[in-house]
């Protein structure tokens, strides 16, 4: 085969899957302004890119409030993808399951929230039942796959977010309102399933 | 819309273009291995310095493993594929990253290899017998 051909066939076809994936999802990259891709881009073109930096103030977090099912969301100022930067799953007696790049899907304890500058508790309005079954579901993820850029519908790698989404969506409760490709902390807080509990930031 | 597993024939068509790229009869060994060299720089950087710790000296040392991994997305999937358990608080695929850049510069010098080993092999012929 011709040597510049050759070389060529990987991108293109990658270019090729690229295009089809923005074909099918232009209106999320134009027309929604709350969707994933258009915030970050919006971002990126500020010159924002990360996940934001701060430091919080040392004021009292009520974590007494939380029950398990409810969705923990921190963020720094700056963040590119919304007010939000990590999400997690409150397990109870403590326990979060959440999801970093050098522990995979793992669980932390609650207690670093009180790091983030902005700081918001989510409860999900569906039966304790459904949680009960989300919470026990939740074990079977730990060690998975961690991947920044996971695309929600996702068997095999996840973010703190998609992972979050993915227990919900088990339970036939879709929390991201936007049907975006993915999702981030900031999705949670606009789905119509959620009251927010608790608020600290700007 | 959500094809399961396309990823996974992305990733084996990724390799298989690799292993065709290396059998290609072009370099001598050490021409070859230093392509490999080359084209796995920013994973063995990335991974030199988080395994060195070199990373906690910048402000930003939760970004290296975080290149590291986007680094790695076209072979990621058939990481995935593997068991996964925690090891010393970590992930099994948290190791594998690190091995990944070795891995992929021995499947491109592995072709090279097999043609030297079975040229050595080769039964010596009397070209006057």
């Amino acid at each position: 085969m011709n040597n510049r051909f050759r070389i060529t066939i990987f991108p293109i076809l990658v270019f090729l899957f690229l295009l089809l994936i923005v074909a099918q999802n232009w209106s999320l990259l134009t027309n929604n302004k709350n969707s994933v891709v258009y915030t970050y881009l919006h971002s990126f073109a500020s010159g924002v890119i990360g996940s934001g930096y701060g430091s919080a103030s040392a004021a009292e977090i009520p974590f007494s409030l939380l029950e398990p099912g409810d969705i923990l969301l921190g963020g720094w100022p700056n963040c590119a993808y919304g007010k939000y930067s990590h999400a997690g799953l409150y397990l109870g007696e403590g326990e979060v399951l959440e999801a970093y790049v050098d522990y995979g899907i793992c669980i932390q304890p609650l207690g670093h929230y009180d790091e983030y500058t902005e700081l918001c508790f989510i409860r999900v309005n569906v039966s304790d039942e459904i949680k009960a079954k989300i919470i026990a579901d939740a074990h079977n993820y730990v060690s998975k796959t961690f991947y920044p850029v996971a695309f929600k519908q996702n068997d095999r790698y996840y973010n703190c977010s998609s992972i979050i989404w993915k227990a919900y969506k088990e339970q036939k409760i879709n929390l991201d309102a936007n049907n975006d490709l993915w999702i981030a902390p900031e999705s949670f807080r606009n789905s119509p399933y959620v009251n927010i509990i608790f608020e600290k930031g700007m | 819309m959500y094809y399961p597993g396309l990823d996974i024939a992305l990733s084996l068509l990724y390799l298989l273009i690799i292993l065709g790229e290396a059998s290609y009869k072009r370099f001598s060994f050490l021409q070859q291995s230093l392509i490999g060299i080359v084209w796995q720089l920013p994973a063995l950087f990335l991974s030199l310095t988080v395994l060195l710790g070199l990373d906690r000296a910048t402000d930003f040392s939760y970004y290296f493993i975080f290149m590291l991994q986007l680094w790695h997305t076209p072979v990621l999937p058939l990481i995935t594929l593997l068991p996964d358990f925690i090891h010393l608080d970590k992930p099994f695929y948290y190791y594998e990253l690190f091995l990944m850049a070795p891995l992929l510069w021995t499947i491109y010098v592995l072709p090279l290899i097999k043609r030297n080993k079975s040229l050595f092999h080769q039964k010596k012929i009397n070209p006057l017998a």
